[in-house]
Order: structure tokens, then C-alpha cells, then sequence
């Protein structure tokens, strides 16, 4: 049973008492809260994630007012995990942003039977293209056209590769989108569902794009590595997709990843495993058309001269 | 004087095309190496050398001549090698 089951008044009665609890890919999460902007972000953006009945979650988070004045004096917000607050509060209105950055932080810092890359991940016909970026990069904007068209999201944020056998695990949450690339998806993706913005934040303007339902649907199926490249938006770029040294890319990737280093040698055999068995490119663009034609030209299974 | 990985370190090495990359696990670094560094840190692997000895080896492997080219070659490579701590010097 997915949260779109519930009503209004139930989605808002598990939050405010016993919480709510859904799965997001392979990951239980049970989250309190009696603010409506949470209550409403949920409710929009996560209607189509499974529900999870059992009582046990990988992180138990409140998203709520600070339990002193700014309660009420210039009311902030306050997200805990399993009781403490790892974060300062931030200002009340930007409580949903809040939550889905402490639900990435809860990943990031928490799960570490997987190598956890910041990058976003998305996958066609089984095989899966990891783009690491640092903020401001385009990264988010361009994985939001992409799962427009054709692309399936695993995840805007975290790339999850299991230590195992190195498959890419899904874990598909909403798209967070900044400034000038919320009107952008507005006008390329009309139909897609979007969060209100909210101003003022430490990333600037912020909004958050519903996932495409299949993506959600398939959130437990994993995908083969295919391609690392690494993006960079530049006004006026010409779009190119330029090979990178694979010993290059591990290194790079290695900077973008979150427990490299807690995982020790564990971390070096899965990103080398990652890199070995994915085709490496540097990737230009200015264009979003162009970009998407380019990434619908990537085949898998050839490798770079 | 002979080089040699050191005996309590695990290193951890992955070529592709003309690169390597090492990881070391004492100090939980990782580097990016030439082909011809990770060439030379396999074989210290192996067992320790002194440098005529792994010019001999490295000349025949990479075929080239065991020329003063190479031994000042090889010899900046161990010393890059002696910089980065994934080798060191040991008396013969």
C-alpha cells in the first residue's frame, strides 16, 4: 500500500503521534512532524512510496519547532534523528528542504554497507550512469531532463554501490532543484509536480520534483555500472562528451565519495570495481536538447579507444 | 642500499590503459601512478631490489635499454615512490 492510500488526515495523524513510515529503495525511514509544510510536501511528492508496516527503520526522524523561544520568536525548525539534532535550526518555512537534506545526511553519514558517492545515478536498459558534481555543477538540472526523457532515476543525490558485487542500488527521493533550474523544469517538464519554492536558503531558491512514478515503482531493482561522467554546465558550451582516464575518474570519484575513507580498503576495491567496468567521460553542455541526445547516444558495453 | 614495500603495509593496486591507481593501507591513501611507477611498485611487492637490479628488469619489460636514461628515470620513480611512503630504502 503506497502513501497516496491514506487520507489527508491520516498521513497527518501517523505524523503528529506514531509516525510514519515508508520505504524509499532499500531503506526504511519513520518520520514525525506536525508542520503542514511537511505534511504537504509529503503528501505531494511522496504519494507513491510504499508504506512499511513493520516496525523496525533505518532512521527515526522529527522534523519540528526547537523546544525553546524560536518556537514562536521567529519561528525555526529543527530536524532530529534518532533523538539528536546533528544540525542548527533553520527558519520554519523551510522545514520540507530541511527534511529531505537530513534524510541525505542520514544516508551519507549512517548506511556504510555500500560506497555512498555523491552523485546523482540514473539508468536505461539495465546499465546505469553515476555524475558526480559538486554543487553548481547542473548536475541536478540535468538528471531532472534526463528522467523526463528516458532515463529512470535512482537518485539525484546518492550513488549507492553495493560492496558485494558493485550493482548500483536505487534510492529515488525527490529532485532537489535550484534557483534558475526550477523555472527551467517548469517549462521542459509541465507536467511533472513541483514543490512550492522556497527562498532564502543556504543553497539559494529551492523547489523539489516529484520522481517519475516507474522510477519509485522499480526502487528495489538494481542496475549494472555503465558510465561515470562528470558534468559541468557552461553558458555558451559547446556540448562534448570527452573520455577520461579511468585511474583519473577513480581519483575524482574517491573525492566525491562520502566513506571512502571509513570503508578503507572495502571503499578502494568497490570504486575500482565501479570505474573498471564503466566508460569514463568528461561531459560539456550549455544546451539541455543537446544534452539529452548525447546521453541518448551512450552505449554500453563498448570500450573508450 | 635496496628498496622495499614496507613490511606492515597492504597496498592495493588497479592499471587501466597508462595509469594505476594505488591505495595504501596504513595511511588509507590513494594515488595516481604512471604505468611504469605501478610497474616498479608490483614488483617491490614481489621482493625487494636495489636498482641496478630493477633497471635490468624494468629494460627488458619495458624494452629499452638499461641506459643512464632509465636509471635517472627509475631513479626519480623510487624517489616519488619514497615521497609518496608506499616504498622504502633498507641496507642490502
Amino acid at each position: 500500500m503506497n502513501i497516496s492510500a491514506l487520507s489527508s488526515e491520516e498521513l497527518r495523524r501517523r505524523l503528529r503521534h506514531s509516525g510514519l513510515r515508508f520505504r524509499t529503495g532499500m531503506l526504511t525511514a519513520c518520520v514525525r512532524s506536525r508542520l503542514e509544510n511537511v505534511a504537504a510536501g509529503i503528501e505531494l511528492l511522496y504519494a507513491d512510496y510504499p508504506l512499511a508496516e513493520e516496525d523496525f527503520a533505518d532512521f527515526y526522524v522529527e522534523v519540528s519547532p526547537p523546544r525553546n523561544l524560536r518556537r514562536w520568536v521567529r519561528p525555526q525548525v529543527d530536524f532530529r534523528v534518532d533523538g539528536a539534532s546533528p544540525f542548527k535550526p533553520l527558519p520554519a518555512d523551510q522545514a520540507f528542504p530541511m527534511f529531505e537534506w537530513g534524510l541525505n545526511w542520514c544516508v551519507s553519514s549512517q548506511i556504510h554497507d555500500v560506497l555512498i558517492i555523491h552523485a546523482a545515478v540514473i539508468e536505461r536498459h539495465g546499465h546505469a550512469a553515476v555524475m558526480p558534481a559538486p554543487p553548481g555543477s547542473g548536475k541536478s538540472t540535468l538528471c531532472a531532463a534526463l528522467i523526463q526523457n528516458g532515463w529512470r532515476l535512482l537518485s539525484d543525490e546518492l550513488t549507492l554501490v553495493r560492496r558485494s558485487d558493485g550493482a548500483l542500488l536505487p534510492l529515488p527521493r525527490p529532485v532537489s532543484l535550484k534557483n534558475a533550474s526550477i523555472d527551467i523544469m517548469r517549462s521542459k517538464a509541465p507536467h511533472a509536480v513541483f514543490t512550492p519554492a522556497v527562498r532564502d536558503t543556504l543553497k539559494g531558491t529551492v523547489a523539489h520534483m516529484k520522481p517519475p512514478t516507474d522510477s519509485v515503482a522499480r526502487a528495489l531493482e538494481p542496475a549494472l555500472p555503465g558510465w561515470v561522467i562528470f558534468p559541468k554546465y557552461e553558458a555558451g558550451a559547446a556540448t562534448s562528451m570527452t573520455p577520461l582516464p579511468r585511474a583519473r575518474a577513480a581519483l575524482r570519484l574517491a573525492d566525491n565519495a562520502f566513506n571512502y575513507s571509513t570503508l578503507g580498503a572495502a571503499g578502494f576495491e568497490a570504486l575500482a570495481n565501479l570505474v573498471g567496468a564503466s566508460r569514463c567521460y568528461e561531459f560539456r553542455y550549455s544546451d539541455m536538447n543537446e544534452a539529452i541526445a548525447a546521453f541518448a547516444d551512450l552505449c554500453p558495453g563498448e570500450q573508450p579507444s | 642500499m635496496k628498496w622495499q614495500i614496507h613490511p606492515a603495509q597492504g597496498l592495493r593496486l588497479r592499471c587501466w590503459e597508462d595509469e594505476a591507481i594505488v591505495y595504501n593501507d596504513l595511511s588509507g591513501d590513494t594515488h595516481l601512478l604512471s604505468a611504469n611507477a605501478a610497474d616498479v611498485l608490483t614488483r617491490l611487492q614481489a621482493q625487494s631490489a636495489d636498482e641496478s637490479g630493477l633497471a635490468a628488469l624494468c629494460a627488458a619489460d619495458w624494452q629499452v635499454p638499461d641506459d643512464a636514461d632509465l636509471r635517472t628515470h627509475l631513479h626519480a620513480l623510487l624517489m616519488t615512490l619514497q615521497d609518496l611512503s608506499l616504498v622504502e630504502q633498507t641496507p642490502s
